[in-house]
């Protein structure tokens, strides 16, 4: 079992409904695979650095959680057919993660108020924060893992200050797996 | 006299930023750290000149592009900001 991040992005012009129906979607594919979802990070509805699909801006959800490839698979292919799915990204965290020693869900850690800070002032189409669009059941500790960014030097590329924009997606996939990212 | 300037020395060359200051992380998740590193257009800014040591210029390098991929941060030329 490995330890995963996603980051997604719904279209936020979709109906709340939907937009937690995809959420569940996301849910119940973790529970099919026998995975277990970790961390639920709502970042709310935030500003494109560019257009993406004609839209400025995106609902954006980051997750946690253990799992096998497979799980991953599954979740990427419904990103990608899913047509209100604007961006998705995925980073291994850990590799080989003893399940039993992870708790089911922990209270997310925010980012959320660094990274809103920076949005310019929403407009007026801008949503209201979206925080009840999945209602977290609480777990009591707050167990932080210490997961990111100790990584060994050799799993980067040769140092190069600046590379090519469109070799960019091939080149996260080619890396050694201990660090790869995958895009839409 | 035109040419009895020599070479402006820019005293730029600072430590690493990371380095000096531990707290500070690099990850895609806070563009506006990652912005510091990045020039106008969106151009990664080389180590030789914002000083950041080998090993976290290549921690920013991908953290740049992660967030590059995500729309976090913009790409080369897109100015659409
Ligand atoms: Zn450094």
């Amino acid at each position: 079992m490995n330890r995963y991040e996603t980051v997604f992005i719904i279209d936020p012009d979709v109906i709340e409904s939907d937009q937690e129906a995809i959420v569940d979607r996301i849910r119940s594919l973790i529970n099919q695979h026998n995975g277990r979802l970790l961390v639920f990070d709502d970042w709310g509805v935030r500003k494109f650095a560019y257009e993406i699909q004609k839209k400025k801006q995106g609902h954006y959800i980051r997750i946690e959680y253990a799992g096998d490839g497979d799980l991953v698979y599954s979740i990427e292919r419904f990103f990608r057919i899913d047509f209100r799915l604007l961006k998705f990204m995925t980073i291994v965290l850990n590799k080989n993660v003893d399940p039993d020693s992870l708790p089911t869900e922990e209270p997310q850690t925010s980012f959320i108020s660094a990274v809103t800070a920076e949005e310019p002032s929403a407009g007026p189409e801008t949503e209201p924060p979206e925080a009840n669009l999945a209602p977290e059941e609480e777990s009591a500790e707050v167990e932080e893992t210490p997961v990111e960014d100790e990584t060994p030097v050799e799993d980067e590329a040769p140092e190069v200050d600046e590379v090519p924009e469109a070799k960019e997606s091939e080149e996260d996939k080619t890396r050694p797996a201990e660090d790869e990212t995958k895009e839409s | 006299m035109a040419f009895n300037h020599k070479k402006k020395y820019y005293p730029r060359r600072k430590v690493c930023r990371f380095c000096a200051d531990s707290t500070l992380k690099i990850d895609y998740k806070d563009p506006n750290t990652l912005r510091y590193f990045i020039t106008e257009r969106g151009k990664i800014i080389p180590r030789r000149i914002s000083g950041t040591c080998a090993r976290h210029q290549r921690q920013l390098a991908r953290e740049i592009k992660r967030a590059r991929t995500i729309a976090l941060l913009p790409f080369v030329g897109s100015l659409d900001h």
